[in-house]
């Protein structure tokens, strides 16, 4: 019985949500699965993170192609990919593209060798994400346009994406209260470089024969743009220097964060 | 020992399973050669002139001129990206008069860039469509690009007079066929 038990459960799989990865759970010989679980028994008299390289993460997906259906290296034209991968996708379908970057990161034990006073761990990281359904009407109407298309309405409510660049300062503190219970928690600090999304679109575009004219053709449109934090860059005749100034917002500003101005 | 051989070929079985993988060659170069053809089609311009309109103060008017914005390529995405364009006309003349039409593509000083010249024969009872595909492409379609405004010329062809209660009218209706390529 518990041989069947223990079988069922090497095939058995769960969903689960979390903020940062979840393959770093429980595996204390990383100190970053402090940030899976605070009161993770990381051990370490001292740690820190190479800035920048200790911890880098990208990850892409979609859920109606691959990166084989794209860039198969099998001779297939590559927009005859692309058109394929178009049509065959349904307006549900996603993409999401996520990067995460430590900026720094450490952590130390209190008091001496043999005193359990607690520990301390904090850093700092940058944090991107897209997530964008698949606008597959507008993307045929840009890969293919519209003459091959009589009659056929274009939903411009496909558009739907959210994108936000973020980073997070945190600091954790976790103690083994006794033998067998170790309590962690830890404060963060979220500060936004930009946020834009683009939900709840609606429109069409139509063309269709018509008597008196050749076509009849109607663009209907209710498309709304929300961002904050970008707009300055995306108004006509910006010449400041964009990156520069995410960077100081990713860092806080002047006021809250490294003073970096 | 039998039981203990089938566990152990259950977890061989098991390794075995979980050991499996495919890769496949993948070309992220591939993205060069990215090229989208869409090709668009809109209304280009349309009129209907009815007989009596020929007719001013009791006279025949026998040349008419209009012309018109023409601001296709203004935007500058448009102009970049478009490799040929087929300009659709078609004519319905029910006036029992001959024309001859021009339609003129004019630049920014009005200068005449391109000429399109129809003979459209006079009305005899049934209907005969003109009709006419222009395709600019390379030269032509420069000229195209240049052009700011459309003129058109209409000279009505000698024939049995009109009046103000002439049936009949003279129908334009065309359409654009745009060819993009971006690259």
């Amino acid at each position: 019985m518990r041989k069947v038990f223990v079988l069922f459960m090497v095939l058995v799989s769960v969903g689960c949500l979390s903020q940062n990865k979840q393959i770093l759970y429980n595996f204390t010989a990383v100190p970053q699965s402090l940030m899976t679980n605070p009161g993770a028994d990381v051990s370490y008299k001292f740690y820190f993170g190479v800035p920048l390289l200790s911890g880098i993460s990208v990850n892409a997906g979609s859920t109606s192609f691959s990166a084989y259906d794209l860039f198969a290296d099998n001779g297939v034209n590559y927009n005859t990919k692309l058109r394929d991968v178009v049509h065959r996708s349904s307006r549900n379908d996603k993409l999401a593209f996520n990067e995460q970057i430590e900026l720094f990161s450490g952590g130390f034990k209190l008091g001496d060798w043999l005193e359990n006073k607690g520990y301390i761990s904090f850093g700092m990281y940058q944090e991107f994400d897209f997530m964008m359904f698949m606008p597959k009407d507008i993307a045929i109407l840009a890969l293919e346009g519209n003459r091959d298309y009589l009659g056929k309405s274009f939903n411009l409510g496909d558009l739907s994406l959210r994108t936000e660049m973020l980073s997070v300062l945190h600091v954790g503190f976790h103690k083994n209260v006794t033998e067998k219970l170790i309590l962690g928690g830890r404060a963060k600090i979220y500060s936004s470089a930009f946020n834009a999304s683009s939900t709840k679109n609606s429109g069409y575009v139509y063309t269709i024969p018509a008597t008196n004219t050749v076509y009849e053709q109607v663009i209907y449109s209710d498309l709304q743009l929300n961002t904050s934090g970008i707009s300055e860059y995306i108004a006509e005749g910006y010449e400041g220097d964009a990156v520069g100034d995410i960077r100081k917002k990713t860092l806080f500003g002047g006021d809250l964060g490294l003073g970096l101005i | 020992m039998n039981h203990y051989h089938s566990i152990k070929t259950i977890g061989l079985l098991l390794l075995v399973l979980l050991s499996f993988s495919c890769s496949s060659n993948l070309d992220f170069d591939q993205v060069n050669d990215f090229k989208l053809e869409p090709v668009f089609i809109a209304n280009l311009t349309y009129f209907e002139i009815p007989a009596n309109q020929f007719i001013e103060n009791g006279m025949e008017q026998n040349i008419a001129f209009d012309a018109q914005e023409f601001d296709m390529f203004r935007d500058s995405f448009f102009r970049k990206n478009l490799r040929r364009a087929d300009f659709f006309f078609e004519i319905n003349n029910t006036i029992n008069r001959s024309y001859s039409i021009d339609i003129i593509l004019l630049d920014e000083n009005d200068q005449p860039l391109y000429r399109v010249h129809f003979d459209v024969p006079a009305y005899s009872g049934t209907q005969k469509l003109v009709t006419r595909t222009e395709i600019f492409e390379n030269a032509t379609l420069d000229l195209l690009k240049r052009a700011k405004r459309m003129g058109f010329v209409i000279t009505m062809g000698a024939g049995p007079a009109l009046n103000a209660n002439s049936p009949g009218s003279l129908k334009l209706r065309s359409s654009a066929t745009a060819y993009l390529v971006v690259e």
